[in-house]
């Protein structure tokens, strides 16, 4: 298992260097560069020139791409051009707060669509199999931008109109904490924070909740029609037992596989969701980054997502076979 | 913060207004008075001056120490540096040299000109205790700028958190001839992109002022009891620019017709909601200079049909569209992604279509805009942009005759007597003998549409009530931050921020 998590991680080097030359190249190959910002009449040419010189952009391609390419293994990602704070100073602010989102996103996805794709299997074809489907199509169907309006329109706007809502469930609209977070005690704060989670994670993932209940509802009938299973209900074991012990483990198998599908998904997910209720995390930062061309920031965003990306997908493989004993990767 | 790298309109407010002093500010007229510099003055002697600044001695650092002419020359020494690239160098194109004469008193060198004192309005000097050593292509870089400010202001840096906060405290020791200290204890800038969450933030209370308002949410503020709208007039204009080179656009007829079967004022009320004013040309009302005798050119499509027809455009083809030697009355409009611009684009389309104009609306990714625009070859027909005048109304880049081959000749316009005036007027220090020239130069403008002017912006901010002492004006948002003020009853019981 190792060598081949080892393998996997070799191999994933060609991969992620081949991106980050295709993201070079695009980057520099769109109009504008990150100078376009000071663009004005009362801008000389020669400040933008200068600003190009200190930035190292009046260099052939080639050789910046050799330079960046250099710093970048040496571990140095570079100097926001339009934030002027060094890039690994960036990330390390920026990855955790999308992390937090999509982690949070993950657990709910995973708990609300097992969940519901259960007592769908259990409830096969029930009024409740029926409504619970169609919720799920319609949710499904929801772009998350749109519903993290709606949220807010509802949750976090419309019910402070109303008197006896419980305070509790009006939700903050954005951010990740309150104005005057730095004031409030220990408990407090975490409270805080747990409240402003609640609206964008339920926005990013609920959609993928959606999904996943159909997966689980689909694989859990698969399991319960076979022998074993019937097996365990002839020796008298209590449906209960029946579910979440024998059938479960099976049913889980190609949900799993999914984890390494939907990560990729959230993080892009999160670059709307983010906008939406001003997280700033990833997502808000490389669409900034390129709009203003700020070349160091696209590449090691570019970069880190393309990791995360390649590790969820191992991360995936990996539980395959600790879930499924017959799966060996040697 | 560091004004020697960041120059954008938030990050310059929160310079000037929040955190450190300008030398100078503005009146409500727009003449300097005295802030950082307590009192200057001049002498002349042929085409060169000296502008002597004496500085106030109880303004300090927030970290005690105090505000220098050292910090000032510092400061000039660096934006004149090419190093720096300091992106708004040219506007001390008139300064030659500083010189400290004692620790509160410094005196520059310069050519002679009527704004010599405008760039002082928007610089503040940064501490040259802290910055000082640093090498100047390396200011930019500088955690000074994102994480380690020091101002002198009446608010102090308290935190950044990088696309989410930007957090000040009051400023207990600002001298009280400034002021004294602000009444709010504690001031959070906070970065919010969608205008439904902000406009959330503001009807909630979690957010007491909401900077650009969009147009649409106006209704919905003025019905809350709990807040308002702070409306000024402020420098913007939004404008078509016509390519000059473009077989239709060529004739002064045709860009006054197109004005003309154009209706401006349909166009504010529905993409500003009334928040704009028709505009004659490109000297909005704040200023001195402004035409108030002038009449727009009225919406009047009748009269612009005539002009196409006299100009030789006419429909012979039965096909609506207008056509002279084989070519079609018919364009490409372009704009970048902004939902008022791609309305702006609609409306005008349909107004062109009514005297056989046909418009092919075109939204562009805005930096892929601007490589077409300003490239010499104008690779465009017409655009639908905002423009910032600015207080001294310096348009020679964007219409005269020297600046054809320069990137903001974008109508390609070339009218040797508008160059005469715009030459004439930035050099005339007496605004009664000025006038005139403005006044002409607006009509000629008028005559000549080498853009057709669409309408006169208005910036749309709004405030909670609880929040008193708010004024804002073309100044800026901020420039009455240190007076805003929150009645003991309507504070929150944790603190009080914005």
């Amino acid at each position: 298992m190792t060598a081949y998590i080892v393998r996997r991680l070799l191999q994933a080097i060609p991969l992620l260097l081949g991106i980050l030359t295709l993201v070079f190249v695009f980057m520099h190959a769109a109009p504008g560069d990150p100078t376009a910002i000071y663009m004005h009449p009362s801008v000389a040419p020669e400040v933008l020139e200068q600003m190009r010189q200190n930035w190292g952009l009046d260099q052939p391609l080639h050789i910046q791409y050799l330079r960046w390419m250099k710093s970048f293994l040496t571990g140095d990602f570079g100097v926001s051009l339009a934030q002027n704070r060094p890039v690994a100073t960036i990330l390390a602010e920026r990855i955790p707060n999308t992390l937090i989102l999509s982690g949070t996103s993950l657990l709910l996805i995973f708990a609300i669509g097992i969940a519901i794709g259960i007592i769908q299997a259990v409830r096969q074809y029930s009024l409740l199999d029926n409504a619970l489907t169609f919720s799920a199509l319609f949710i499904y169907s929801m772009p998350s931008f749109w519903l993290g309006l709606m949220l807010i329109l509802i949750f976090a706007y419309k019910v402070y109109q109303v008197d006896w809502w419980p305070a509790v469930l009006r939700f903050p609209a954005s951010g990740m904490a309150s104005v005057d977070y730095e004031l409030l005690g220990f408990w407090a704060k975490i409270g805080d924070r747990l409240h402003h989670l609640v609206l964008p994670s339920f926005a990013l993932g609920v959609s993928s909740a959606a999904s996943i209940a159909r997966y689980m509802r689909s694989s859990m009938l698969d399991v319960i029609r076979q022998d074993y299973i019937r097996t365990a209900r002839a020796k008298g074991l209590p449906e209960r037992t029946v579910i979440l012990k024998h059938a479960l483990k099976n049913a889980l198998l190609p949900i799993i596989t999914l984890l390494g599908l939907y990560l990729p998904f959230l993080f892009s997910g999160a670059v709307l969701v983010e906008h939406v209720f001003a997280w700033p995390g990833m997502g808000r930062t490389i669409v900034e980054a390129i709009y203003q061309r700020d070349y160091p920031v696209v590449m090691a965003t570019t970069f880190v997502f393309a990791v995360m990306v390649v590790v969820a997908n191992l991360i995936a493989d990996v539980l395959y076979a600790i879930v499924d004993p017959r799966i060996r990767y040697e | 913060m560091n004004h020697l790298a960041s120059v954008d309109d938030i990050s310059n407010e929160l310079q000037n207004f929040v955190l450190f002093t300008t030398l100078i500010r503005y009146d409500v007229d727009l003449s300097p008075v005295p802030y950082l510099a307590q009192s200057w003055d001049t002498t002349a002697s042929g085409d060169k001056m000296v502008l002597t600044f004496r500085l106030r001695d109880d303004v300090t650092w927030h970290d005690g120490a105090p505000t220098t002419a050292r910090d000032v020359k510092f400061t000039f020494d660096r934006i004149k540096d090419p190093a720096t690239a300091y992106p708004r160098v040219s506007s001390f194109a008139l300064y030659d040299s500083a010189v400290v004469h004692d620790t509160y008193t410094i005196a520059f060198y310069l050519k002679r000109h009527p704004g010599f004192m405008d760039p002082w309005r928007t610089v503040s000097p940064m501490p040259a205790h802290i910055l000082g050593d640093i090498p100047a292509e390396r200011l930019r870089d500088h955690p000074f700028g994102t994480s380690t400010p020091l101002g002198n202001g009446p608010f102090r840096f308290v935190e950044h958190r990088s696309g989410d906060r930007w957090v000040f405290e009051a400023n207990p020791d600002f001298p009280k001839s400034l002021g004294g200290r602000p009444y709010l204890d504690r001031l959070v800038y906070r970065f919010i992109e969608e205008p439904t969450t902000r406009l959330t933030e503001l009807l909630t209370g979690e957010a007491d002022v909401y900077l650009i308002v969009a147009p649409s949410q106006v209704a919905e503020i003025e019905a809350s009891s709990e807040a308002r709208i702070v409306a000024y007039a402020n420098r913007n204009y939004a404008f078509i620019n016509w390519n000059g080179k473009h077989p239709l656009f060529a004739d002064p007829n045709v860009r006054r017709a197109l004005t003309l079967a154009i209706d401006r004022q349909e166009i504010v009320d529905v993409v500003r909601q009334g928040f704009g004013e028709v505009a004659k040309g490109p000297v909005p009302p704040f200023h001195w200079a402004y035409d108030r005798e002038l009449e727009p050119l009225p919406y009047d499509p009748e009269r612009a049909r005539d002009l196409l027809d006299t100009a030789g455009w006419i429909d012979r083809d039965g096909d609506g569209v207008r056509e002279r030697n084989g070519i079609n009355a018919s364009f490409e409009l372009r704009t970048n992604p902004n939902p008022t611009r791609e309305d702006i684009i609609t409306l005008v389309q349909a107004n062109l279509a009514q005297v056989g104009v046909q418009v092919r609306p075109r939204v562009q990714e805005a930096q892929s805009l601007g490589r077409d625009i300003t490239s010499p070859e104008r690779l465009f027909d017409a655009f639908v942009l905002g423009w910032r005048a600015e207080f001294n109304l310096d348009a020679r880049p964007l219409f005269a005759c020297s600046a054809l081959e320069g990137p903001y000749q974008w109508a390609s316009y070339c009218n040797p007597r508008v160059d005469e005036i715009l030459d004439e007027v930035m050099l005339m220090p007496d605004r009664s003998q000025a006038l005139p020239l403005w006044h002409e130069y607006q009509e000629i403008m008028q005559q000549d549409q080498p853009n057709t002017f669409l309408y006169y912006d208005m910036r749309i901010n709004a405030s909670r009530e609880r929040l008193r002492g708010v004024e804002m004006d073309i100044r800026g948002d901020l420039i009455s931050v240190r007076d805003w003020w929150i009645a003991p009853a309507d504070r929150r019981q944790i603190g009080n921020s914005n």
